[in-house]
């Protein structure tokens, strides 16, 4: 049983990181150049990621601000990845924040907010002579990441930087049963697990934290947003968990330190689900699916990313389980020694 | 031994602060790329941090293996 289950994490392990970092990222476009414009005719190029396009391929732009649009006209594709169009600024026009729909053969594009009228008023408009993009969805049957505005490519780190909290809140729950099964029956085998556990859950705590901080520098542009409650949050129960390993180096009998840090373990435990399910849901976060109440179908994970998003956390709690139940091996042999 | 490893640390750190102090906007680079480098820096994060884990829980076992000696 064990062999299958060290067995089945290397193999989940190397899926994830094959998978997870060969499987392309769909089309997407970046960016736009020049992204402020006056009123009048302007020449404008937009940059694509991952895309092939062709000299003679029928290309449609417009400029949009919800239900108002502007076609651009002589659209002319530069190379692979970028194309050049004209677009007609209006003098009037309901927002100076215009997003641009770019609709190709194969695949239709939005990047919002991604030119800025200068000196248009901002009122009613009168250009509202071409009908709006729809935000028809193409059928995607490619094995292809989304190419999300912001993420790009590190919306792979969903598996690699989600699964270690994953796997922190599944060793947080071990630690709490075994603590709670030391105190119902006093087996000191129960306490070496529970220790065992939420050290490495605190690892995999650090690591989470770490991972998420670069992350978010590149995405939301700051190593920590102190506004954000899931942040905090998560610190917390990495400093719960801390507190706890402390607790324990700072109590010299062997019985009431088992004791004393299992009750507190229930708590930490407790304290860990508060505030990183909870209270995140309370106010806006900039994690997805907090603020408000979502139900699970709302982290509208693509079916390609939940191919590899699942093993992931498989992968990643079994290498946890792998290292904890080395560690009581260990445990184990330093106990009997000391009993010899 | 502990000291020699933070020295090494440190000058590494400071060497690698100086490259990207040198190269401006090496945060513009990684916004162009695709960001597919924050992918390898998370993943070089995690690695690090269960190798720093591994090496510790190795010195642990030594030192048990040698009070097993010492006690036989």
């Amino acid at each position: 049983m064990n062999k299958l289950l060290k067995i089945g994490t290397v193999v989940l392990l190397f899926y994830t990181l094959l998978a997870g970092l060969l499987i392309p990222l769909d089309v997407g476009l970046t960016g736009v150049a020049p992204t402020q414009l006056h009123p009048g005719k302007q020449k404008v190029k937009a940059y694509y990621y991952m895309q092939h396009l062709q000299k003679n391929m029928k290309v449609d732009v417009w400029a949009f601000h919800k239900d108002n649009s502007i076609l651009c006209s002589h659209v002319k594709v530069l190379d692979e990845q970028s194309l050049e169009f004209q677009i007609q600024v209006p003098d009037v026009f309901p927002s100076r924040n215009v997003g641009l729909v770019v609709q190709t053969a194969n695949n239709r594009d939005t990047l919002h907010g991604a030119l800025y009228f200068m000196s248009t008023q901002v009122g009613e408009s009168t250009a509202k002579a071409e009908a709006p993009p729809v935000k028809a969805k193409l059928i995607d049957v490619s094995l292809s990441f989304p190419n999300r505005e912001i993420l790009r490519e590190s919306i792979r780190n969903l598996f690699y930087h989600v699964p270690m909290w994953f796997t922190l809140i599944l060793l947080g729950f071990v630690s709490m049963v075994a603590g709670i099964r030391y105190l119902r029956n006093g087996s000191m085998q129960m306490d070496i697990w529970s220790e065992n556990c939420a050290r490495v859950g605190l690892l995999f705590g650090v690591l989470g934290l770490v991972t998420g901080s670069l992350w978010a520098r590149f995405t939301w542009g700051q190593w920590w947003v102190t506004e954000d409650l899931k942040l905090n949050g998560a610190a917390f129960t990495v400093l719960i968990y801390l507190a706890y390993v402390i607790l324990r180096g700072s109590i010299q009998d062997e019985i009431q330190r088992a004791r004393i840090s299992a009750i507190y373990n229930i708590f930490g435990f407790v304290m860990m689900m508060v505030f990183v399910m909870v209270v995140p849901r309370l106010a806006d976060s900039l994690h997805p699916g907090n603020g408000g109440n979502p139900a699970f179908s709302s982290y509208d994970l693509d079916s390609t990313m939940r191919l590899v998003f699942y093993p992931a956390v498989l992968a990643w709690m079994g290498l946890g389980w792998w290292i904890v139940s080395v560690k009581v091996r260990m445990s184990n042999l330093r106990l009997k020694l000391l009993n010899r | 031994m502990k000291l020699r490893f933070l020295f090494v640390m440190m000058i590494l750190l400071t060497s690698v602060s100086q490259a990207s102090a040198q190269s401006q906007g090496w945060t513009d680079q990684l916004y162009q790329s695709g960001k597919i480098y924050v992918v390898t820096g998370v993943l070089f994060l995690i690695l690090a941090g269960i190798l720093f884990y591994l090496i510790r829980l190795d010195r642990k076992v030594k030192q048990l293996e040698k009070e097993m000696e010492d006690k036989a």
